[in-house]
């Protein structure tokens, strides 16, 4: 097994779409950084000349929503919770790469008929797929490792412009904690397109898939803090019941549990609290352990499944 | 090990794929060290025999054994020790040629790795390995595929159809570099090709395979043997037929106008022209038919052709 992945490693470093992918994430996470840095000062100005952007009035209700989404800014941006951060940042762009990187990889396998020249030298079946995905997995981990140490430098100028505070490690640990969740949660999603592929036999089907799926579970997820806590006597609409219900159950919405280690937006620990003690209530779960057994059930079954189908299949390639 | 055992045994080989069956009960040994020949028309059945044999493809029917190896079970033990090109050879077009072989040799081992230099000179592939195998031509991927069979030093090489893309140049030193193989590093080889010129250069021994079914096995020179012949002009056919058939060596005679075709080795024409002499019987041409295997092949793929048809 380990030559196999030393063998994938290779090749995982020779294709030309494993660094660009890493290289746009990297770009992204700049201008996304830099967006969140432009939204805080702006609404810096605005509480402090009481004057939206077009120079209209804001109201007490506009410039104490500001002031919340100023804390909530300067408290992600702020060293070294700016690691975390950057991580659940990331995650966004990222997850999709690791599926469109995932299928490419694996599928070009079955297209340039490579699966059958390493089946053909005693590779297992059982041990391509888990081979298969470990590497790929192993192959996020260098980008979470790179993202990692880019934010762990570039946080404090961030840090420096966000705050006027001097620079404190505290709290580093927790803060390292969400690049290691970022980098477990890819497994679920590399373990699930390995199946797609094994079962389509090329990565065009198998992206499709994907790719749907996940952006479903984002734009799903984006309506997410309109019903995500609900008071007493509130009624939430049937749709948005229905949504949360199904929501619930996708890879994505508990790959965001499980890295937010509970309601997956960004959301003041101290609110949460208040609004709990005010007697609202989350409809949708957000237990990270029930994420977990979720995140595991999905990567168990999917490697099951596609060591299943690969190991009945006669590789042909007839045509 | 010792030469004569058998490294490839089928016993019943049969896999239908639906309603087609792409291979009908096979039978046949590979013996170590012999380069043995796969002949079959197009779709005769040669590549799923051959992944079969790789492990790609599940029989449905009878047995194979590689190295010892049921291909049911345990036959990764055996397929380290077995290089194989299967049709076109696969590789990553992105990488360079050393680097694919590297990514194949670390699936076989370390010791795989420390190969690859004297693997790329024994295929001419020195200097040009550092290219991308994407830029490779056809011929070129040839020689890098029959590197990353070698490059595991296995004791068996399955080829399926090796020379595709070589130019006759490359053709000619394909075949001595597989006769090298077997005769000076003891290696076996399994090779499958509908190049019978090729075929009855290089190998020990052939099996013809058509639709499906063996139609003939056995030594390259016994096969030709069957179809050798002597052909004679001769005035009394009719007489001359009967005197010849007569004889117990002889395995058949076939008349046509005044010519006559007598299924014998032509090295036993003076006995064939002496027995005819003591009969007052003289020829007045006569000429030994020395077949090819691309003879044999024909005629056999032809019979097998018209059988079926018939059926």
């Amino acid at each position: 097994m380990h030559k196999l992945v030393a063998a994938e490693w290779l090749r995982m470093g020779r294709h030309w779409l494993s660094w660009t992918l890493l290289a746009l994430l990297i770009v992204i996470l700049v201008f996304q950084v830099n967006g969140k840095l432009n939204q805080l000062a702006q609404l810096e100005r605005e509480v402090e000349t009481g004057l939206a952007r077009n120079d209209a009035p804001l109201t007490s209700a506009q410039i104490e929503g500001n002031r919340y989404e100023i804390v909530l800014l300067q408290h992600d941006l702020r060293y070294p919770a700016f690691i975390g951060y950057a991580a659940r940042l990331a995650t966004g762009f990222g997850w999709f790469f690791v599926i469109l990187f995932a299928a490419v990889a694996v599928g070009e396998d079955f297209s340039r008929r490579t699966l059958r020249a390493l089946l053909a030298r005693g590779v297992g079946r059982a041990q391509y797929v888990l081979a298969r995905t470990l590497t790929l997995w192993l192959a996020t981990g260098v980008a979470v490792a790179a993202i990692t140490l880019l934010t762990a430098v570039g946080g404090l100028y961030t840090h420096t412009q966000a705050t006027g505070d001097p620079v404190s490690l505290e709290g580093l640990g927790e803060a390292l904690l969400y690049p290691l969740r970022a980098w477990l949660t890819c497994l679920p999603f590399v373990a699930i397109v390995v199946f797609w592929v094994v079962v389509a036999r090329q990565a065009g089907p198998a992206l499709g898939v994907g790719l749907s799926l996940h952006f479903l579970e984002y734009f799903m997820g984006l309506a997410l803090p309109l019903f995500l806590i609900s008071g007493p006597g509130v009624e939430i609409p049937w749709f948005f019941r229905v949504e949360g219900k199904i929501l619930a159950v996708t890879p994505g919405y508990n790959a965001s549990v499980f890295l937010y280690w509970g309601p997956p937006v960004s959301i003041l620990p101290q609110l949460v609290d208040a609004m709990r003690a005010g007697g609202a209530t989350f409809t949708i779960p957000t237990d990270p352990w029930r994420a977990i057994a979720f995140l595991v059930g999905y990567t168990v079954m999917s490697l099951c499944l596609a060591m299943w189908v690969l190991r009945r299949r006669d590789i042909t390639y007839a045509s | 090990m010792e030469k004569n055992q058998v490294v490839i045994r089928t016993c019943d080989l049969t896999k239908r794929f639906r309603t087609l069956t792409a291979v009908d009960r096979v039978n046949f040994e590979v013996q170590r060290g012999e380069v043995f020949g796969f002949l079959g028309p197009n779709g005769a059945g040669k590549t799923t025999t051959i992944t079969i044999l790789l492990g790609l493809v599940h029989p449905t029917a009878g047995s194979a054994e590689v190295l010892g190896c049921d291909v049911r079970r345990g036959l990764s033990r055996a397929l380290r020790r077995v290089g194989a090109i299967v049709e076109t050879p696969a590789f990553y077009p992105y990488m360079s040629g050393e680097d694919n072989l590297r990514v194949f040799a670390r699936v076989t081992g370390s010791e795989a790795e420390k190969r690859i230099p004297a693997v790329l000179e024994q295929v001419g592939l020195k200097g040009r390995e550092k290219d991308k195998a994407g830029a490779y031509s056809l011929g070129m991927r040839q020689r890098l595929g029959l590197a990353a069979a070698l490059v595991g030093d296995p004791e068996l090489l399955i080829l399926d159809e090796p020379t595709n893309g070589l130019d006759p140049a490359g053709m000619q030193e394909m075949r001595l570099f597989i006769r090298r193989l077997a005769d000076e590093e003891g290696r076996t080889v399994f090779l499958s090709s509908h190049l019978l010129h090729e075929v009855e250069q290089v190998c020990d021994r052939v099996l013809i395979l058509n639709r499906g079914r063996v139609i003939a096995q056995g030594r390259v020179d016994e096969l030709l043997r069957q179809t050798h012949a002597v052909e004679m002009r001769i005035a009394e056919t009719g007489r001359a037929a009967g005197t010849l058939a007569a004889l117990d060596w002889v395995q058949g005679v076939n008349a046509e106008g005044d010519w006559l075709r007598v299924q014998a080795p032509p090295e036993r024409a003076p006995e064939l022209l002496a027995t005819l002499a003591a009969q007052n019987l003289f020829p007045f041409e006569v000429r030994p038919v020395v077949a090819s295997l691309e003879q044999v092949f024909l005629e056999l793929t032809g019979e097998t052709n018209t059988e079926a048809a018939g059926a």
